[in-house]
């Protein structure tokens, strides 16, 4: 079997377990229907007339069925070729003698023409559902495809085009209820794709990467259970800090989740539901942003003196341990402006310029992290957290 | 070198050091001696950058700690720091977990291999360094995070209470003996703490004495008894200059009368 179509199709598993679902999900509601009919025989149409019914329109639940597996296909595909997100044969292709004029052993990471027979047979089990048009599993898996392009842009050091790729997928959202026009975005994020890869595999092997969290380790019990030394050999440790992303990438991050944030909002209908929906997108973000600042500044490392001390001494404020404080704060203030902001403005633009502002400052406010786990004025603890793996001696 | 000025620190009202000023020499071994709660932990923690002192510094090889992240990783390379109750990963095996350590220390991983099974041997824990550290008896566990500490090869190194914990005769007399050696032949800056006088006696070139978050004495064993006027055993000495009161405790116990 040619190589490409055996590597490019979904696993045969994947194939079963679709149809097995598919079948599971259609099937009862036809049957339940019939029976209900054959109660009254005079109303119930000929079976092969009932069965043409079905056919032609399927369940919401078989609809959502189809988007998943156009999603798993585009996820796929993006990561099963991909030399970045398989360590494996990533570290195997830097001990051979692999450039990029030559083919990858495992097969392309751009697209072939055997892709298309997955979004094609999706498509044609799409027309029996009317809210899903022909071109929405192609467009979907081509999404989940790019988006994994992107990450992969992230990951080994290209941000413009792991940019630019985000940023035009968000405007395949936002042209979704113009599908032919989306359809052209995304074929335009392809070549923007395709011109990524070609740089991406020139600079192969990756030395540079974009944070130095490795994305995929985060995943890995394994390399996290051997990463752990326990107190305070982690703490102390020589090596810098892995909790730590650049300004210009805290920047873009930023400005792609509050462009992502008006893409889908944008294609909301009804307007109150926009505004519930972009009133509760930004406090969440603003709440969630703050604590986990909050959480990851504070966790194992204490102010110097207890608040009692504090109390005590009438230094209520530390400033050299209290300026942790000032980023939350100022997310705090951020969301109280955009609701202040709200009567006045267009909340279309408040909320995702407020989110944009709310993760610049959780991102990109001082101190960072580097400079407050080596020189803060804190007081440095085993953290709850590891006891899940540690012991106190 | 470690240099300690002018250090303070309190954690809630009652300050728990108070003006401390200490230097320690390359290849020097010095023992923090001193009863429970007087600051001889704490004093440990601030030279091992574990907290920021209200007051004061502490300078190791002539970089300060916690000035720049540049200054304070490249002491963190050459400081070890041991404390009382470490926390282990006890999921993983005594030797994955030195491994770990001593590569965090940039060694060289045949040395780090190479030193780890000299250490498991030194510390009886051979049979036991491929078993996770959830299997092991305190005293095991307590030697698993001395052998951590001393597989990172640190020119300098604090110990908080090495000697407590469950080590048996053999871990104990095995310790002594590495701290004595690293310190006279390799050069290594030693600090450590300890309650009890006898363990360190033949130990310590000098000898910290912390009472009330305040350096009583720093002075060689020898010296201390000149100036105490005791010929006897360190303890002796220790009793003249911090344990009178205990003397005299312990006399009111027997004569059944309080303060």
């Amino acid at each position: 079997m040619n190589r490409w179509p055996r590597t490019s199709v979904l696993p045969l598993w994947s194939i079963r377990a679709f149809l097995f679902l598919y079948v599971l999900i259609e099937l009862p509601l036809v049957i339940v229907e019939w029976s209900f009919l054959l109660r009254y025989p005079t109303v119930a149409p000929p079976l092969t007339e009932f069965l043409a019914e079905h056919l032609a329109h399927g369940t919401a639940a078989g609809q959502v069925l189809i988007a998943l597996v156009a999603v798993f296909y585009g996820l796929y595909r993006g990561v099963t070729f991909h030399p970045y997100f398989r360590p494996d044969y990533r570290e195997w292709l830097e001990r051979t003698p692999w450039t990029r004029s030559m083919p990858l052993p495992l097969g392309p990471v751009h697209l072939v023409w055997e892709d298309a027979i997955a979004p094609v047979l999706l498509g044609l089990l799409a027309l029996r559902h009317e809210d899903m048009p022909v071109l929405g599993p192609a467009i979907i898996s081509a999404a989940a495809y790019l988006a994994v392009l992107g990450a992969g842009f992230w990951g080994t050091g290209l941000w413009s085009y792991g940019f630019s790729v985000f940023f035009l997928l968000g405007l395949v959202l936002r042209l979704k209820p113009f599908p032919e026009a989306a359809a052209g975005v995304a074929v335009a994020t392809y070549f923007v794709c395709l011109l990524g890869l070609r740089a991406c595999f020139a600079a192969f092997p990756w030395k540079e990467r974009t944070t130095t969290i490795e994305f995929r380790e985060l995943f890995d019990l394994q390399k996290q259970q051997d990463k752990e030394m326990g107190w305070p050999f982690k703490q102390l440790s020589p090596v810098p800090t892995t909790v730590c992303m650049p300004a210009v990438l805290g920047l873009f991050v930023s400005l792609l989740v509050g462009w992502w944030l008006y893409a889908f909002a944008a294609n909301l209908s009804d307007a109150r539901e926009q505004a519930e929906f972009l009133g509760v997108a930004y406090h969440v973000i603003g709440v969630v942003a703050a604590l986990v600042r909050c959480l990851v500044y504070i966790c194992g490392r204490l102010p110097p003196i207890s608040l009692w001390g504090r109390v005590r001494t009438l230094r209520l404020i530390i400033p050299g341990y209290d300026q942790i404080f000032l980023a939350p704060l100022s997310i705090v203030a951020v969301v109280s402006l955009a609701n202040l902001s709200r009567k006045h403005f267009d909340l279309l633009v408040v909320a995702p310029v407020g989110v944009f502002l709310i993760l610049l400052i959780a991102f990109n406010m001082g101190p960072t992290f580097r400079n407050w786990h080596t020189t803060g004025k804190h007081r440095m603890v085993a953290a709850m957290i590891q006891s899940q793996q540690s012991r106190k001696l | 070198m470690i240099n300690v000025v002018d250090l303070v620190q309190h954690y809630g009202v009652r300050p728990v050091l108070r003006n401390v000023n200490l230097t320690v020499n390359r290849g020097e071994l010095v023992v923090l001696l001193g009863p429970n709660g007087m600051g001889k932990t704490t004093l440990l923690a601030a030279m091992a950058g574990v907290l920021a002192p209200q007051k004061g510094y502490v300078e190791i090889d002539g970089r300060r700690r916690r000035s720049s992240p540049e200054n304070e990783l490249a002491i963190r390379k050459r400081v070890i720091y041991l404390p009382d109750h470490p926390w282990l990963p006890i999921m993983r095996t005594g030797r994955e977990f030195l491994l770990s350590v001593g590569r965090l220390y940039g060694s060289d991983v045949d040395r780090v291999i190479d030193h780890v099974g000299r250490l498991l041997d030194l510390f009886e824990l051979t049979g036991h360094g491929d078993s996770p550290i959830r299997s092991y008896s305190n005293g095991q566990q307590k030697k698993i995070a001395i052998c951590a500490a001393l597989v990172t090869e640190a020119p300098v190194m604090l110990l908080d209470e090495p000697f407590s914990g469950g080590l048996d005769p053999a871990g104990l007399l095995a310790l002594k003996r590495v701290l004595q050696r690293l310190a006279s032949s390799q050069q290594v800056t030693i600090v450590l703490t300890s309650p009890i006088a006898d363990l360190v006696e033949s130990l310590a070139h000098r000898v910290a004495i912390v009472i009330d978050g305040e350096i009583a004495a720093f002075d060689t064993p020898e010296n201390l008894r000149r100036v105490t006027g005791k010929s006897g055993p360190l303890e002796e000495v220790l009793e003249a200059l911090m344990h009178s009161r205990t003397s005299e405790s312990v006399a009111r116990y027997f004569e059944g009368r309080t303060p």
